[in-house]
């Protein structure tokens, strides 16, 4: 096992590596942006290491810098979280060519599934069902043919995109040569490269995920599948464990699929495969994401395991801890994502200074959050602030817990999604797990508006009014007996 | 002057009816019995016309955040005199109150500012000062450019009237 | 402290005839002070709107604190002069509460002749700034009038208590250390410019604020300068330029809110620490009141009944329940405020004079604030009263009211005739508050009486020169006299001419005398000591 480890990331994740390092008795090293100076991350970490850069995200995409810092700390591996340089090649790469453990999967493999176009084509070969597509090679107007030859609705997206951006929807045929035309040009802004694809749009599809790892032996194991079709803009609101309702025969065949790629690639350490399943059944590979996922705490739960552990073993040479057989499992976890944003203006992300901050606790819950009374939370970063998950022995059960936990969550002084997370949850459609990509928008309506009722106005205005100082001195500090005389005129 | 609070955009006027027996308030014209308790965990219980309810409450420069009973609202409030202003319209012109000279110019013509935000330098009386936003709004106009002079009373920049949102 | 027994019978025609009687007094009262505060011709309504000005009582209730109470003074000043033309006077003082401290209010009627000043306007100013002197009580000045009005200015401008008296006396308030807030809402023109430059801090509404010692007319013809009143005397020459006015405000809620605002960085201030007990509601029902009170100004009444339901539990401490009994002595607590109460049963006699001196002195070894509680027709007389000294014995009642250093309270119940006046702290005495009920009647006899003597006079001055004695003459003078007293006794008139600080109904005594009480304990007490008591 290492001795030290240096987080090339921020927020929620760093906070949960650290905890699981300091576990194993790592050392552990921070790096953080000048913004971020006080943030729970390098409250956490033993050292922390701050980066100069033009801006927040900058810093934490210095592959250099964060080298650098690792060396000068004596850091022996690298956890890279997700987003940032999580599935950055180059970065894998740099980070073993320069002696440090990369704790992720090969900088090859990175490259083969951070290029969409390759990736299908490599899970094509794996036998992996795939969704009718068409790749722009040099000829445009035969790539317009081919794809307006698809059945609408369309997808077109970039091939060195990911994680749900550069994505667009295409209905009509006479909409598709300015989509596709606007799809090369954000690429290549985006992503520094302007090769898009257009597949078929599933409608109502879910979005089934499996978790899978594998060591440097080649074995491979998966950990379930997670279900995460509760999206806004393709980024995921709401993720369980396992999918509700799945016949076992399916996810069987979903489970094998993923396992296959993932033996095929040689792949190490943690990975997630990610499936469409249309209602008709049929399930297309999407992509395989080659780092620990934000919603991977509710295969922890079911499974009763420590992911990033198992990451920092098999990146310390070790073998898969666990057999396929050893892993059962129990019952269900469903996860939220707790954001910093505004629901009813469009989900802007809102910025502030957290006041008060009582987080849930108790059995069945866990809270993965790198927030403190006194945080600025600031515009810089990614809204999303922390995870709140629940576990149960069946989803119901599951689903009830969370409800609870979060009725019990007071975080005041920047706006968040809680109350709209809660009635997410409380929807019918939700506990009948009626879940399909498009579930916010179907339920846009009942999920935003509904003003709260008079009696609850007047408490809300009545308590809001008692909490200015110059109006409770004035309800309670009357003197006597103008008090008890009230509003009387002769 | 009844308090005015700001809830889902609407303007909303909270009074006091009376205290005795019972402190009761008037919620736009809704008379509420009124009881608040300390509670566990810094939180405080209250009792709206029988209704019990447990809160937290954080009040920051212009918003009351609330919680209550596991729902979170945002409350906007004034001050008198503020509320006052706001509702006559404010005054957008920002003056100087000695002559002086500018010194540079930070701002233009359409720009939205934060309230806080320097728009110009100004120097007077060999003292440097920053004329800043008295609120977040747009620039209406920049009536000086730098190594300008100007009279006590000369209105600087004139911002955009506040609208409600 | 023992409860008053009542025996007063409810369901006796007596009180059910002084009930309707005085409960249609009590409707009357409601009905005139309503219309002396809210009737006013649509045209000066109208003006007002058209210049963005608020009603001067929407002013003051903006200004209050929600839920808490107002005392107006004098409604009625003036009801009965100037063939009514100027309600209240043309203007409204009261003490109410702003920022949890007791302040009195001024405020200039702009909804009548423009807030012009009748000599009455500036007795009742006066009157409530003497107020405040007497019980540092500080003033917030409502400001908004065209000036004197000329046609009468003989009658408001040159004597002692006139318009100088106004500025003289807030120039006393501040030395006294008492502060004052003018809210200029309109003009303040010639002398009224004194208002805000002689008060501590002022608040002036841009565009229709204005303060100037000559307004445009005048400077005009004085100088041939023509100008107009925003430039002359506005908000920005005075709060930028001049210095005279302190704060800048674009509206009136402006002006209102920041006047709130600057009476709460006041001090609260010290109030003398008397005796205050739980507070108890009266046992016996106030609106009983109208049951007591006879429909006859020569008929009597004992007065305990009264007492019972205006005290705290109707508990009555009485001093001296044997002797002197046409003078009813004794403790209780009203809004939980420990008072000495002296109370008329009949005329004064000599023990009873001897009596109330003797409580008088006894409340002011107490520091226990006196409640003359009137209803007098004067004191006895007669030889037998003369020889036994009643003059010197009445003498030495109101020898000890003046020497006395609590305050003093009056309320007018029923009739107050003669010299008992004098000695039951009547207006001449001082009295931090004076109020009457409707019933009332004042002069220095009974209407009948005087009726009667004139009459009389008018026959021994027709039998001196022997002329023949015509009755039908000296019915004439028995009823022209009578004619103009009633018109005089009533207290109307007495209100109407600020005799009073306003007629109350009698079921609001309580909260009248309590919120009086509170206010009178902000000046310090002093100047304890009596003059020669004549044994």
């Amino acid at each position: 096992m290492f001795d030290s480890i240096l987080i090339a990331n921020r927020g929620e994740i760093a906070c949960r590596v650290i905890r699981s390092a300091r576990r194993l008795g790592l050392r552990c090293i921070a790096v953080f942006h000048h913004v971020d100076r006080h943030a729970q991350h390098v409250r956490d970490a033993d050292d922390a290491i701050e980066i100069a850069a033009a801006s927040p995200t900058a810093a934490y995409l210095d592959s250099r810098a964060i080298v650098a810092a690792a060396q000068q700390s004596g850091a022996e591996c690298i956890h890279p979280g997700y987003g940032f340089l999580a599935e950055n090649a180059a970065f894998a790469a740099l980070v073993e060519n320069s002696g440090i453990s990369f704790v992720g999967p090969q900088s090859a493999v990175i490259e083969l599934m951070g290029d969409k176009v390759r990736a299908r084509e490599f899970a094509a070969e794996a036998g992996v069902p795939l969704a009718p597509s068409v790749r722009l090679d040099a000829d445009f107007d035969a790539f317009l043919a081919a794809a307006g030859a698809l059945e609408f609705p369309l997808l077109i997206k970039a091939a060195a995109g990911g994680g749900g951006k550069g994505m667009s929807i295409v209905r009509t045929p006479d909409e598709l040569r300015a989509a596709a035309l606007t799809a090369m040009s954000e690429a290549e802004r985006y992503f520094a490269d302007g090769r898009i694809y257009a597949e078929r749009y599933i409608e109502r599809p879910r979005h089934i995920e499996v978790q899978v790892m594998g060591d440097r032996t080649g074995a491979v194991v998966h950990l379930g599948e997670r279900e995460c079709s509760v999206q806004r803009r393709f980024q995921k609101i709401i993720e369980e464990s396992p999918a509700p309702s799945l016949p076992p025969e399916l996810r069987e065949q979903i489970l094998s699929a993923a396992v296959e790629l993932t033996r095929r690639a040689a792949y190490r350490n943690a990975g997630t495969v990610e499936f469409i399943l249309a209602p008709d059944g049929a399930f297309y590979f999407l992509e395989m994401n080659t780092r620990l996922q934000v919603e991977h705490p509710v295969t922890e739960m079911v499974y009763g395991v420590d992911l990033v552990e198992a990451q920092l073993r098999i990146a310390a040479g070790e073998k898969l801890p666990w057999a396929q057989s050893d892993l059962v499992p129990r019952g269900h976890a469903i996860e939220c994502r707790v954001c910093c944003e505004q629901p009813e203006l469009d989900f802007r992300p809102a910025t502030g200074r957290v006041g008060i901050l009582r987080q849930p606790e108790g059995e069945g819950i866990r809270f993965d959050g790198a927030l403190y009374e006194g945080l600025t939370v600031s515009a810089a970063f990614d809204s999303m602030v922390g995870k709140l998950i629940a576990c149960g022995a069946d989803r119901d059960a599951a689903l009830a817990r969370l409800r609870g936990a979060l009725q019990q969550f007071v975080l005041l002084g920047v706006s968040h999604n809680l109350d709209y997370l809660q009635k997410i949850l409380a929807h019918h459609a939700f506990g009948a797990g009626e879940l399909h990509t498009g579930f916010v928008e179907e339920h846009a309506a009942a999920l935003l508006g509904a003003s709260p009722d008079a009696d609850l106005q007047h408490a809300i205005l009545t308590a809001a009014a008692l909490s200015i100082e110059e109006f409770r001195d004035l309800a309670y500090l009357t003197p006597e007996p103008h008090a008890s005389i009230g509003a009387w005129r002769n | 002057m009844a308090l005015t609070l700001e809830l889902d955009n609407e303007p909303r006027e909270v009074d006091i009816a009376s205290r005795r027996p019972q402190l009761t308030l008037e919620v736009d014209g809704h008379r509420c019995r009124v009881v608040e308790r300390a509670a566990e965990n810094g939180g405080i219980e209250i009792e709206v016309n029988g209704h019990r309810h447990f809160v937290y409450r954080l009040l920051s420069e212009d918003r009351i955040y609330l919680w209550i009973d596991g729902q979170t609202f945002s409350i906007g409030y004034a001050d008198a005199i503020a509320a006052a202003k706001r509702a006559a319209g404010g005054d957008n012109d920002l003056r100087a109150d000695m002559p002086g000279m500018v010194v540079s110019v930070h701002c233009n013509r359409g720009q939205s500012v934060e309230s806080g935000t320097t728009l110009l330098v100004i120097e007077s009386m060999k003292m440097q000062v920053n004329v800043i936003a008295p609120r977040s709004a747009t620039v209406k106009e920049v009536h000086v450019v730098e190594a300008q002079a100007f009279e006590r009373g000369a209105v600087l920049v004139s911002l955009e009237p506040e609208t409600d949102e | 402290m023992t409860r008053i027994q009542s025996s007063l019978q409810t369901n006796s025609e007596e009180f059910q005839q002084r009930y309707r009687h005085n409960r249609g007094l009590a409707s009357e009262l409601h009905a005139r002070q309503r219309a002396a505060r809210f009737d006013r011709p649509r045209k000066d309504v109208e003006r007002l709107q058209s210049q963005g000005k608020m009603m001067p009582r929407q002013r003051i209730e903006k200004l209050l604190d929600p839920g808490t109470p107002f005392l107006e003074f004098s409604t009625l000043a003036a009801n009965m002069a100037y063939d009514g033309e100027a309600p209240g006077a043309s203007c409204i003082t009261g003490i109410g509460m702003v920022r949890g401290r007791e302040v009195i209010l001024c405020a200039h009627d702009s909804s009548i002749k423009g807030g012009a000043w009748y000599p009455l306007s500036v007795k009742k100013i006066v009157r409530c700034l003497d107020i405040a002197i007497d019980n540092h009580l500080p003033v917030v000045h409502l400001c908004d009038s065209a000036g004197g009005f000329l046609p009468l200015q003989s009658e408001l401008f040159p004597d002692k208590n006139m318009a100088g008296r106004m500025f003289r006396n807030q120039c006393v308030l501040s030395k006294l250390g008492v502060k004052q807030l003018a809210l200029v809402f309109g003009h303040c023109t010639a002398g009224g410019a004194y208002i805000p430059a002689l008060s501590d801090y002022s608040v002036i509404v841009r565009g229709t604020g204005a303060v100037f010692l000559g307004g445009p007319p005048l400077v005009k013809a004085a100088t041939g300068e023509i100008v107009t009143a925003d430039a002359l005397g506005g908000c920005d020459l005075h709060t930028q330029t001049s210095g005279t006015c302190d704060y800048p405000a674009d509206t009136e809620d402006e002006a209102i809110a920041i006047g709130r605002e600057i009476v709460g960085q006041w001090e609260h201030p010290q109030k003398w620490p008397i005796q205050r007990d739980a507070v108890e509601a009266p046992y016996y029902d106030p609106d009983e009141l109208y049951g007591i009170l006879p429909d006859d100004i020569k008929r009597g009444f004992d007065m305990r009944e009264v007492i019972a339901r205006l005290v705290d539990g109707s508990r009555f401490h009485e001093y001296q329940p044997a002797y002197g009994t046409t003078l009813v002595c004794g403790f209780a607590n009203l809004w939980g405020y420990k008072l000495g109460i002296l109370a008329n049963n009949g005329v004064l006699f000599n023990d009873s004079s001897l009596k109330g001196a003797h409580f008088i002195e006894l409340c002011n070894q107490n520091n226990t604030p006196l409640l003359f509680l009137q209803n007098i027709t004067g004191y006895m007389i007669g030889r037998e009263y003369e020889a036994r000294g009643i003059s010197k014995d009445g003498a030495k009642m109101i020898m000890a009211q003046v020497g006395s250093h609590v305050p003093k309270f009056t309320v007018m119940c029923h009739g107050s005739f003669g010299a008992g006046n004098y000695g039951m702290c009547g207006r001449a005495y001082d009295g931090r508050f004076l109020f009457s009920w409707p019933n009332h009647q004042i002069g220095v006899m009974g209407g009948e009486q005087a009726a009667r003597t004139l009459a009389e006079v008018k026959l021994k001055q027709l039998e001196r020169r022997g002329d023949a004695v015509d009755q039908s003459v000296l019915d004439r003078v028995y009823s022209e006299t009578l004619e103009a007293y009633q018109h005089q006794l009533s207290a109307y008139y007495a209100t109407s001419e600020l005799w009073d600080d306003g007629i109350l109904d009698p079921v609001d005594t309580r909260n009248a005398l309590g919120v009086a009480i509170s206010a009178s304990l902000n000046a310090p007490l002093t100047g304890s000591g009596y003059g020669v008591f004549r044994f």
